[in-house]
């Protein structure tokens, strides 16, 4: 499945599945926010590269949700609709900083094997 | 599975419809938020709409991973596979009636064996000191048989209380009766 697409090239990205949880983690940090906003601000952070996959996003607000690391409160929409507003939870804190590093040391020893191999 | 998971699970069971409706609306509110995005960037209405859905993807297909992200569709599948089965157990009822019987007759041979077993060879003997209970026997000559007739041990019995005088009282010093204790 297809979490990322490439927008310049038009090609889906296969992406790790972990990564679009770490970029809505990321995301998040910033305050509560609804599934719409998240994609949007991810492909706008990412100046138009990253393009969520819209039909993963939802899934994976959920699998957060059960995991305990984001919690949804029922608000309303700008168009006056009733959505669901997901924010962090300190366990989620916590996680994003994990994985944050994780991210950080792949794929500075990704960078190390392209250079020097 | 932890308390949190628990009750996110208990809610999506008891109160399926509500969340199923919150999970439309969401849904929902993605695409029309998708829609004015499309709107303000100069599409019609219709066409707007229209980009919106296929950049969502097949919205069904969304709903289901998130159902099954939630692990709300474990009892439902499960339901779903327990109908099945008593489907095809009805339309062949000697091969459902075979697998039982099967399991029967094993259970049913197994335990016999057990309790012929136990109470013979591995619970202690329904005496009061057990351990001290010995199994006598007496050797007479070549004789093959190797336990002393009945009518000898009642005699000696009658005469004697301890092992050692019935040694004596049969067979002198040297040789004796062998004894041996049954639990060692």
């Amino acid at each position: 499945m297809s979490y990322f697409y490439i927008m310049e090239r038009q090609s889906r990205l296969d992406l790790l599945q972990g990564t679009l949880d770490l970029l809505i983690l990321r995301t998040l940090q910033t305050g509560p926010m609804h599934g719409w906003a998240i994609s949007e601000r991810i492909q706008q952070i990412s100046r138009d590269v990253l393009q969520v996959n819209q039909g993963s996003l939802y899934p994976a607000l959920h699998r957060l949700e059960r995991q305990g690391w984001i919690k949804a409160e029922s608000g309303i929409s700008e168009l006056g609709r009733r959505a669901r507003f997901y924010q962090l939870t300190a366990r989620g804190r916590k996680q994003l900083e994990l994985e944050t590093n994780d991210w950080l040391r792949l794929t500075t020893a990704i960078g190390r094997v392209l250079e020097e191999a | 599975m932890s308390l949190h998971d628990f009750l996110l699970r208990a809610k999506a069971i008891l109160h399926g419809s509500k969340v199923e409706e919150e999970l439309d609306e969401e849904l929902q509110s993605h695409l029309e938020l998708q829609t004015r995005k499309h709107l303000d960037g100069g599409l019609s209405f219709e066409q707007a709409k229209r980009q919106a859905r296929i950049d969502f993807g097949v919205v069904e297909l969304a709903k289901d991973n998130c159902r099954d992200e939630r692990r709300v569709n474990v009892v439902d599948d499960l339901l779903q596979d327990l109908r099945y089965a008593f489907r095809g157990f009805r339309r062949d009822p000697m091969l459902a009636s075979v697998a039982p019987l099967t399991l029967a007759s094993c259970i049913g041979a197994n335990t016999t064996v057990f309790s012929l077993v136990n109470t013979i060879i591995l619970r202690p003997l329904p005496y009061p000191n057990s351990d001290r209970l010995y199994w006598l026997s007496e050797r007479a000559g070549e004789a093959k048989t190797n336990s002393a007739p009945v009518r000898t041990i009642t005699a000696c019995a009658r005469r004697t209380k301890s092992l050692r005088t019935w040694r004596r009282i049969r067979h002198g010093r040297s040789t004796g009766p062998a004894w041996r204790n049954p639990s060692s």
